[in-house]
């Protein structure tokens, strides 16, 4: 039976989902915005026990302010790195409009809803990234800007105070504040769930650390794709077989 | 209580003699002698007798102990020395409508600053109530404002001002604003403070010390106009904008109106998110448990 296991496991195919470049880029993004979560939500909960013991931990409240900038530098530079890495690769460019929502995505999105109240027989056919990812993308971008924008306001706040009214630096602490509770949220729940906790998923899917998706899987998370590269692979044979 | 308990019998000089046993070299041990003896304290129900414990950790005995010079200030520079009485007497050196004066015997220039603010100018007029030298460094263990026990350490001053200013009875008599404490705990200068950064600002660093008057007075600190100058002091700049907005921030409908709004619509806005991350996820798990049971049936 092992042997069985064995020898189709070897005869599965895999396909390349993540470039080594996007992997790095995630990790770099997930040890940054661990390190901003833990230095940075124990001042939106002050209060708390836990909060304090995490301060302790770090060496204190000066120690916690200068580990969030650190942080904060790294999350910075990848998405300068990730900005120009998108403009000016074909990678980039290649998954930045495979990512780009369309109109495809909200019908997904209602099929889906249907499929789960048991009115559609199936679930949609997705493509390369379907609209969880494609969300999941543009927060993170979009509470990228926003988390830098205030935060760079709060940073420097002896600079900003010379262009914004005092009341401005205290929306820039809270849109900081919230934003970065709805980021954690948004990771802990939406995202650990997809990666993780999804039936099929569990314990984790190795895809984000060897950039491998198998046939099965392909097939059964992302048809169009994978309908898409059998195709291109066919004709390129073709090709060759008509030269 | 005879002359003899403190002046002595056959060995009588004068305080000015270093070896009396009034000099001031001499003078706490002669208090001592009753004033820290449990038996005495009892038979004449004085209060305390921790007392001169406590006033030898303090700055006053402590300052000159390593020159071999006599105490700062010793136990009749505060009390006197014939004609000691009671602090609740109001003729008393100690008594809260005396008791600047007589900190200021010694302390001069800090007595001038603070006859001219609004606690100094209080107790002037009778109103006891307001605080005086001893409601914020203590009595008998002063300690210097760099000692972190000190009720005047930065770490401190909150709570040392949160003993009057978060009493709801003098909030009310005296018509002072309340929730202050919150209002500054909440805030950055506030965190940082409670997770012992000495650097941000308390209450004392705006506000001043021996200086206080209220923001409605255009020489106090806190005034509008003064504003600018005294964020300057920590914060590399002096701009107006420092006096556009609220340093004790108290989001509300009708105060701090766009940093309350802002916060609401997260609040709701964020509920909502979860609450459909939490709807989907429940569908999408009893889908799998439908496909299942379909699977095995």
């Amino acid at each position: 039976m092992a042997l069985a296991e064995k020898r189709q496991a070897e005869k599965t195919r895999y396909f390349e989902r993540f470039s080594l470049n996007r992997r790095i880029q995630h990790i770099v993004l997930m040890f940054s915005f661990t390190l901003l979560v833990i230095t940075g939500l124990p001042v939106r909960y002050s209060d708390s026990q836990i909060s304090a013991t995490i301060i302790q931990i770090m060496g204190g409240f000066t120690a916690r302010a200068i580990l969030h900038r650190v942080g904060a530098v790294i999350l910075i530079c990848l998405a300068v790195y990730h900005v120009i890495h998108t403009a000016l690769t074909h990678e980039g460019r290649n998954e930045f409009r495979a990512l780009l929502p369309r109109w495809k995505d909200f019908t997904d999105l209602f099929h889906m809803l249907k499929y789960y109240f048991a009115l559609a027989k199936s679930k949609p056919k997705f493509d390369r990234y379907n609209y969880i990812e494609k969300f999941e993308y543009f927060a993170v971008g979009w509470g990228s800007v926003v988390m830098i924008l205030t935060g760079f306001i709060l940073w420097f706040e002896d600079k900003s105070i010379n262009i914004l009214p005092l009341w401005a630096l205290d929306v820039a602490r809270a849109v900081h504040s919230w934003e970065a509770l709805l980021a954690f949220l948004t990771i802990l729940i939406w995202h650990m769930y997809h990666v993780h906790l999804k039936p099929g998923h569990f314990p984790m899917d190795r895809v984000w650390i060897d950039g491998k998706i198998s046939e099965d899987k392909i097939k059964h998370n992302h048809p169009l794709e994978y309908e898409r590269i059998v195709n291109q692979a066919e004709k390129n044979e073709n090709a060759i077989i008509a030269k | 209580m005879h002359c003899k308990d403190c002046h002595g019998t056959h060995d009588i000089r004068p305080a000015r003699d270093p070896h009396s046993m009034v000099s001031r070299a001499n003078i706490v041990v002669t208090c001592s002698k009753c004033h820290s003896d449990a038996a005495t304290a009892a038979r004449y129900n004085l209060t305390n007798v921790k007392k001169i414990r406590l006033y030898t950790r303090s700055v006053h005995c402590k300052l000159n102990k390593s020159n071999g010079l006599p105490p700062t200030a010793v136990c009749t520079d505060c009390h006197g020395t014939h004609e000691i009485l009671a602090p609740e007497n109001p003729k008393s050196l100690v008594n809260k409508a005396n008791i600047s004066k007589t900190c200021g015997e010694c302390h001069r220039k800090q007595l001038i600053t603070y006859q001219k603010s609004i606690h100094g100018e209080a107790i002037m007029s009778g109103m006891l109530d307001a605080a005086a030298c001893s409601d914020c460094h203590g009595t008998h263990l002063i300690l210097p404002s760099y000692n972190p026990d000190s009720t005047v350490y930065p770490t401190n001053v909150r709570m040392t001002c949160s003993k009057c200013h978060e009493n709801p009875k003098i909030q009310e008599k005296y018509k002072i604003p309340a929730n202050r404490l919150a209002s500054y705990n909440t805030s950055y200068h506030g965190i940082a403070n409670r997770y012992g950064n000495v650097l941000a600002a308390n209450c004392a660093s705006c506000h001043g010390s021996h200086d206080i008057r209220p923001s409605r007075d255009s020489r106090s600190a806190t005034n509008k106009k003064n504003l600018p100058k005294v964020c300057g002091k920590c914060h590399q700049t002096n701009a107006q904008n420092f006096a556009k907005g609220s340093v004790h921030l108290e989001p509300s409908p009708q105060k701090d109106i766009v940093v309350f709004w802002v916060g609401t619509a997260y609040r709701v806005f964020v509920s909502l998110i979860i609450l459909a991350f939490c709807g989907y996820i429940t569908l999408d798990l009893l889908a799998h448990l439908r496909n299942k049971k379909r699977g095995n049936g």
